[in-house]
């Protein structure tokens, strides 16, 4: 019974997986913290995150299982939820022992059903992101804080770098102090604590856009339940439009 | 019955219409109404049109320019009626010249005018949309002065965005019925999709409630567009030309139209016309006219249409099949699938193991991606109800529809009388029978018990 520990990055994974299968431990945990509790029989192992290895691992994922069940165990890292990166190598092994393509077909198993429902939902808030990403401009730059569930930063970066191609931006992940800084020409991630990027509320366009928001308003049809179902309240902390601050009048 | 065949009912449009732009709309451009007085005077009038829709293109982004387009389309919020915004959906002008007796800006109504600039809505569509609040412009408007003059106006604020800021995001632009075609060229190569709204399922309600505006009108731009597309397709052009299509909508409710007629137009125009959708908007009064109808349209019956659109278009589904002359309306208590399966129980139940993808698709409750699940998975395990619930595969109303490895499930002999109490909604079911003719109710009675 082995507990592993990595750095929770997906490069982390793999070389977990390289572990596993290089030495035959069998994991019962693959997670990025340390255990609080470890229980009597489990021992701990520490994975150092090798690039080598790693690049390996993705090779033989992409080979013998193919391109979109790579994106489905990359997705399920990403994900939040509890023992995702569990799931995603029982997906592997059950993908490597049947040696076929056609894994992603399998959902009648168990470990592919539940991967395949972690990477979507993963998936899900990345999309959802696309649209609910608010920037303001702060000075040249423009800023935008977000605080998703899973980690979904590195997901959506290349998104923006395509529409906001000649600019300079940068979007903070303020649950995980680390942010995706754009200059321009290229991306990287780096730590960003929370606190690091003071309140501003001078761009006028932020009121204008509440206006709009607020005129665009069908009031005889009002349903918040829907607005909630595909917006849920978890993003509206950063969303100007669902700010409680009283509208200037006209 | 009336479809696209009859659209030469209504005579031509004046020609001599008089070039008509009210006082105020040339005192609104002429004086300094602040940009957001206009904002909300311009969305507001803009707020009954349905699509907000950002698919269907593949614009790239070009070097130094702003955006690009998303083909599955991007929603960026969600108003307090449920509905997406994706688009800054805004009328270039409400200052109409028309009397249209449904909508609210029009030539008699005592509402507020305004008309933007192209530079002032140039100018804050590429602000919005930098901060990501829009994936890019629906840009409508009303008829200010006449139809070309609105549509050189939009088509102005257009190419300010396109080649003035380099704007590559979204444009969805209203054709303005009755202009020029080559306003209507020019415009289709620089947006991605254009739109002329249907209004009215039946010719007649639009002479009626429209009386400036006439179905041959509405259909000629439709038409041209549809030919131009076909005639530019697989040819490499600099500007792509309408790259995502045509769409159009209707009101529902209020020229008394059953849905039928509807439905049968919305085929018409997905074949005829190749749209890419057909929106339906419930009436809901906002002007008072003797002829519409004093209440507003029930939102269900808005979207049992919706149901039985995606039905037409994602299910094969014919026209035909789910309305015919003996029911020409959709009922509240069940939705058109459920409507056209009880009717059709001699093809039921149905082997999931073994019925092909286009009969599984029919089965109500079960949607495209549950359809494809079980195709794909069949193939290699066998299918019983404990794997087809591991799956995802919702059965709660499959379940009276299929069978498993030969197994039912359902618990009830398949007939109409049975089949149709359990599927309904139990107070629209309740409705049909007219039980509250009979029955007594009391605030404080209990409503009969209709699930078995």
């Amino acid at each position: 019974m082995f507990y592993y520990i990595f750095d929770g990055t997906f490069e982390g994974f793999l070389s977990v997986v390289y572990d596993i299968y290089a030495s035959g431990r069998q994991p019962v945990a693959i997670t990025a913290n340390h255990p609080e509790h470890l229980s009597l029989f489990a021992q701990e192992v520490v994975i150092v995150t090798d690039r080598k290895k790693a690049a390996r691992v993705a090779e033989g994922i992409k080979k013998s299982l193919g391109v979109s069940a790579y994106q489905h165990v990359y997705y399920c890292v990403l994900s939040a939820q509890p023992d995702a990166c569990l799931c995603a190598f029982a997906y592997l092994r059950f993908g490597f022992a049947e040696g076929s393509k056609n894994t992603d077909c399998r959902l009648d198993k168990k470990e592919v059903e539940l991967t395949h429902r972690i990477s979507n939902e993963v998936s899900m808030e990345r999309h959802r992101l696309l649209g609910l990403v608010r920037f303001c401009q702060r000075g040249l730059a423009l800023y935008a804080a977000i605080s998703p569930r899973h980690d979904v930063l590195e997901l959506i970066a290349p998104h923006f770098c395509r529409r906001y191609a000649s600019s300079v931006w940068v979007i903070h992940d303020l649950t995980r102090e680390k942010a995706v800084f754009y200059n321009g020409r290229n991306w990287s991630i780096n730590p960003l604590p929370s606190f690091a990027v003071p309140g501003d509320e001078s761009d006028p366009f932020v009121d204008l856009w509440r206006q709009y928001f607020a005129a665009i308003n069908i009031k005889e049809r009002r349903n918040p339940k829907q607005q909630k179902q595909y917006m849920p309240q978890s993003y509206w902390q950063h969303l100007p439009e669902k700010s409680s601050k009283p509208l200037s009048k006209t | 019955m009336e479809t696209i065949a009859d659209k030469s009912l209504i005579k031509a449009p004046k020609a001599d219409m008089e070039p008509f732009i009210p006082e105020i709309a040339k005192e609104s451009s002429r004086t300094f109404m602040g940009i957001e007085e206009k904002l909300n005077i311009l969305a507001s009038g803009a707020k009954y049109d349905v699509s907000c829709s950002s698919s269907g293109s593949r614009r790239k982004n070009s070097a130094g320019g702003m955006g690009n387009a998303a083909p599955s389309g991007i929603c960026h919020s969600w108003s307090d009626d449920g509905r997406c915004i994706s688009l800054l959906k805004i009328l270039q002008g409400n200052a109409c010249a028309y009397n249209c007796s449904y909508c609210l800006n029009r030539k008699d109504s005592a509402c507020r005018r305004a008309v933007f600039s192209p530079a002032e809505l140039a100018e804050l569509t590429m602000n919005f949309y930098r901060r990501n609040y829009i994936e890019g412009l629906f840009l409508s408007s009303a008829v200010i002065g006449s139809p070309d003059a609105t549509m050189e106006m939009m088509l102005k604020t257009v190419k300010l965005l396109r080649q003035g800021h380099g704007f590559n995001g979204y444009i969805h632009m209203k054709a303005i019925p009755g202009a020029d075609s080559m306003l209507l060229d020019e415009a289709a190569s620089y947006v991605d999709r254009m739109s002329v709204n249907v209004e009215f399922a039946n010719p007649k309600s639009l002479a009626l409630f429209a009386p400036d505006k006439n179905s041959g009108a509405i259909y000629k731009p439709m038409d041209y567009l549809h030919q131009r597309s076909q005639e530019q397709k697989g040819i490499k052009l600099r500007r792509p030309f309408l790259p995502a299509g045509q769409t159009s909508q209707m009101i529902i409710g209020a020229g008394g139209e059953s849905d039928r007629e509807i439905i049968n137009l919305s085929q018409d125009l997905y074949h005829g016309y190749s749209l890419k959708r057909v929106y339906y908007s419930a009436y809901a009064p906002v002007m008072e006219h003797p002829l519409l109808p004093g209440g507003p349209v029930p939102l269900w019956r808005e979207h049992r249409l919706y149901e039985a659109d995606w039905l037409m278009r994602f299910y094969g589904f014919e026209a035909g099949e789910l309305l015919s002359e003996q029911q020409k309306d959709f009922s509240d208590a069940y939705d058109p699938k459920v409507g056209w399966a009880l009717n059709h129980l001699d093809q039921f139940p149905v082997e999931v193991n073994s019925a092909p993808y286009e009969l599984l698709l029919r089965v109500p409750g079960i949607g495209v991606l549950s359809a494809k699940k079980i195709v794909m998975t069949r193939r290699f395990s066998n299918l019983d109800f404990e794997t087809l619930s591991r799956m995802g595969v919702v059965l709660k109303r499959a379940v009276y529809f299929i069978t498993a490895n030969g197994k039912y499930r359902g618990q009830v002999e398949i007939s109409e009388e049975t089949l149709r109490r359990r599927l309904s909604k139990p107070e629209a079911y309740a409705r049909q029978l007219n039980i509250f003719d009979f029955i007594p109710i009391t605030p404080q009675a209990k409503l009969p018990s209709l699930q078995l």
